[in-house]
């Protein structure tokens, strides 16, 4: 068996809406080895949420075309029975959302909610799923885990879920995780750790993961290899020193730009009507 | 400009006693951009909810100049400190046009008279670098930075001094935090005010503010202009914090502490 995990070729993807089709990606080409940190970096709208909806067969709307393949352990999954979805999700790719609190369902305590994903797993009782959750809460250093899966969500602070939610989409040794802007929602301080947890359970498990996020001090932190989307495009692919280093695309070069600097005193100045700006706009429309 | 004096405040949730603001003094000079750093639970926004009395304070006093600020001020006090929130998906209603989301400030405060109304709109809206056709849309039909710059007219709106401004960037992109930065620095200058900054992007915080405070737990942490607090960190926490910046480029990664 060949080291790739998943490879996404040339996928396309347009919702069709009153006003007409609109092409949300065009023709994206993406490749995940085996334990391997990649990240998709984009603003707001430019496709990289929706990228990670398709890899799990979440958009199935009526309104929805997509075209191409993404291809997991050499099996193409774009158009796969919701069944067959079923036991892809949370067994082989698991996800993790932005905002920790709004991912985990309101109504019910912790222990029930790692019960679902156990269940989804193999079958065992409610106090086997209690003792392996525990387990792995303690693992992410989380002091009194009985306390924790006692809890309803809202009780939590959200360092703390993010953490559950981590180990919740650990917890049946993926082998992709996505990670939908894991730490947007976090203060720095939080964020680094729930990085570096990602990081270690990632590492142990051998679990390949593509990071979703506009920020790029994240991206260079944690990924190994970089896309760069916008407007449904990828810009620029590379190795993390290959971006970092020498950013090619004018809009690689905008993001890299647009983060204050520690080394400066001022805020990097912005012109919308820049020579660069012209340049972005036109790899857009091809 | 503003003094807080010995600003004390606890929050009592069922038998827990949780000290959100331990004995806090400071001195906000005239067009300082002062920065509150901390993470969440270290009292900055109770802080800012106090000075711009939302909250009332267990004890210690807040002064604007030459008058005390209590929770139920007048008018004419309250227009003077503007605040421009977090979130500008929650903070606009959704139900009110743009128009009538800035004209409400212009008309408690009797800023302009009823007939230029439209007018003063139109203008607060031009500061902020938006056209005069957004003044009859929802705020469902704006992006969240375009939100926030709606946020920042409504702010401006009674002719504030002082802007508190409580992480107004966190929920926008990289681009877009940039650009609203940058509108929020020129309109610093142009009508001279005094920005109270609250964030936990220390990156943010050493390109913009002059002063910064340090909060943890309540407590003041450490106090003194950007520069000084930047290259010689006194305390862990600030230490902690100013190492746990995401960045993007290895000069940067050199200055930090170690």
């Amino acid at each position: 068996m060949s080291n790739k995990l998943l490879k996404i070729e040339d996928l396309e993807l347009s919702f069709k809406m009153y006003e007409g089709l609109s092409y949300v990606l065009k023709k994206i080409n993406l490749e995940l080895h085996k334990g391997e940190k990649v990240a998709l970096v984009g603003e707001s709208g430019s496709g990289k949420s929706v990228t990670t909806k398709l890899i799990l067969g979440l958009l199935n709307q009526k309104n929805v075309t997509k075209k191409g393949k993404i291809i997991f352990n050499d099996k193409n999954i774009l158009n796969l029975s919701q069944k067959e979805f079923k036991k892809i999700r949370g067994n082989n790719i698991s996800i993790i959302f932005q905002d920790p609190i709004a991912a985990l369902n309101p109504v019910f305590k912790i222990k029930d909610q790692f019960y679902e994903v156990n269940l989804n797993n193999k079958p065992m009782s409610k106090k086997e799923s209690f003792f392996i959750a525990s387990k792995a809460l303690e693992k992410v250093s989380i002091r009194d885990p009985e306390r924790v899966l006692e809890s309803y969500p809202f009780q939590l602070s959200g360092g703390l879920a993010q953490r559950v939610v981590i180990t919740m989409a650990m917890i049946n040794k993926p082998e992709l995780l996505l990670a939908d802007e894991p730490s947007t929602a976090l203060d720095v301080t939080i964020q680094n750790q729930a990085l570096d947890l990602m990081h270690d359970l990632t590492q142990e498990t051998n679990t390949a993961v593509l990071l979703i996020t506009h920020n790029m001090g994240v991206v260079r932190k944690f990924a190994e290899k970089v896309y760069v989307i916008f407007r449904g495009v990828i810009v620029e692919e590379g190795t993390k020193d290959q971006v970092f280093k020498n950013p090619g695309h004018p809009y690689t070069k905008a993001l890299l730009n647009s983060i204050p600097k520690l080394t400066n005193n001022q805020l990097p100045k912005f012109d919308e009507d820049s020579p660069d700006y012209a340049a972005i706009a036109k790899y857009t429309h091809r | 400009m503003i003094e807080v004096k010995n600003i004390s405040k606890k929050f009592i949730i069922k038998s827990n006693i949780v000290q959100a603001l331990d004995n806090i003094s400071l001195k906000i000079e005239e067009s300082d951009c002062f920065a509150i750093v901390g993470e969440s639970g270290s009292g900055k926004t109770t802080l800012a909810n106090i000075i711009l009395g939302i909250y009332n304070q267990d004890n210690g006093e807040v002064w604007l100049e030459d008058s005390l600020l209590s929770s139920n001020r007048s008018l004419n006090l309250r227009k003077l400190i503007q605040f421009v929130q977090q979130n500008p998906m929650s903070t606009l209603n959704p139900k009110k046009t743009i128009y009538n989301t800035i004209s409400l400030p212009l008309k408690i405060h009797k800023i302009v008279s009823n007939d230029k109304i439209s007018d003063r709109v139109e203008k607060l809206l031009s500061y902020v670098g938006l056209d005069a056709e957004f003044m009859h849309r929802y705020p469902d039909t704006l992006s969240g930075g375009q939100k926030q710059r709606v946020a920042i007219a409504r702010a401006l709106a009674s002719e504030p001094k002082v802007l508190i401004l409580d992480e107004p960037t966190s929920a926008l992109d990289v681009i877009v935090q940039s650009k609203v930065l940058n509108l929020l620095l020129n309109i610093k200058n142009k009508f001279n005010l005094t920005y109270i900054f609250i964030t936990h992007d220390l990156s943010v915080v050493k390109n913009i503010a002059n002063r910064v405070l340090v909060m943890n737990k309540g407590k003041i942490d450490e106090f003194g202009k950007t520069m000084e607090v930047f290259s010689r960190p006194k305390s862990d926490y600030t230490k902690t914090l100013i190492r746990a910046i995401p960045t993007v480029t290895d000069e940067e990664d050199e200055i930090k502490p170690k």
